[in-house]
């Protein structure tokens, strides 16, 4: 395993941090029911799912080609 | 990272960070303290900063040798993320499981100091480890008998649902929020997906055996001039 391997691997913890990070956003303001919070996070649009698709996954695809 | 697709990748999970991370501590932060009335909220609240100290330390890491720090992070707030999730049931059987394996916790590692010191060296407690045995002499009573009442045995339980396997505590998650999407899975695959990573970096042994001393050296993974 060469360091390669370690950026791909950083790169997915960080994008699955991340996206926790979301989930953990979400998952309280649903808990404190902050009905104002919820408009303004998806109107940020913030959402985790979209955009991680073409990060730390599209990076392992890409140095399983190279 | 030397794709310019890799640093575009980079750039933007680094993005999404920083939004994240400020609408943590501007809108969610300053909300937490005025209404914690629930037990469940109470503890919500404070995985939530715990979630956002990770953020905030996972922001500091400016290089991919940092990957150890990384996949710790991960791990506890994958583990933060499920108690959230689970707590978010909002029954009362759920709230109190987590209150009473919280003290429990407290009561384990008060036993081993107890052990330790009484059992095994037969030596005084030292100053230090006072206030663990004189929790675990005030409390080891009436914690035990909370532990067989929620989970059946005197023992300490690994996870706080009762079973030993944080697995099990996804595919019951998987259950109660079947409308969630991780990765386009299950919180149990994805679990099980991230695994490689969280339990090998984390435990160590895997940075160690896998990274050749070649990689390790490399001038641009350590940043040596």
């Amino acid at each position: 395993m060469d360091h390669k391997a370690f950026y791909a691997d950083a790169m997915i913890s960080v994008s699955s941090s991340v996206k926790l990070l979301g989930i953990i956003v979400d998952a309280t303001i649903h808990c404190f029911e902050w009905a104002d919070l919820i408009d303004l996070w998806e109107e940020r649009d913030f959402r985790f799912i979209n955009l991680l698709e073409s990060a730390g996954y599209r990076l392992e695809g890409e140095l399983d080609e190279s | 990272m030397e794709n310019k697709s890799h640093l575009e990748a980079a750039k933007l999970l680094q993005t999404q960070l920083v939004h994240y991370l400020s609408f943590m501590k501007t809108q969610v932060y300053p909300r937490l303290q005025t209404k914690q009335d629930t037990v469940a909220r109470h503890n919500i609240g404070s995985l939530f900063l715990r979630a956002l100290l990770w953020g905030e330390a996972l922001e500091k890491l400016d290089s991919a040798k940092y990957f150890q720090t990384s996949a710790s992070a991960t791990r506890s707030l994958l583990e933060i993320c499920v108690d959230i999730l689970l707590l978010n049931r909002a029954d009362l059987e759920t709230a109190h499981k987590y209150e009473v394996w919280k003290e429990s916790a407290i009561l384990s590692y008060a036993a081993s100091v107890v052990n330790f010191f009484r059992s095994e060296v037969k030596k005084q407690i030292p100053e230090e480890f006072k206030h663990a045995v004189k929790f675990y002499d005030s409390n080891v009573k009436r914690i035990k008998e909370e532990r067989i009442l929620v989970w059946g045995k005197e023992d300490h339980p690994p996870r706080w649902m009762g079973w030993t396997d944080m697995r099990k505590d996804c595919k019951e998650i998987d259950y109660v929020y079947p409308a969630l999407s991780y990765e386009n899975t299950s919180l149990e695959e994805w679990w099980n997906s991230l695994r490689r990573i969280t339990g090998g970096y984390c435990g160590g042994h895997m940075g160690i055996r896998w990274l050749e001393l070649k990689a390790w050296t490399t001038r641009r993974f350590m940043r040596m001039p």
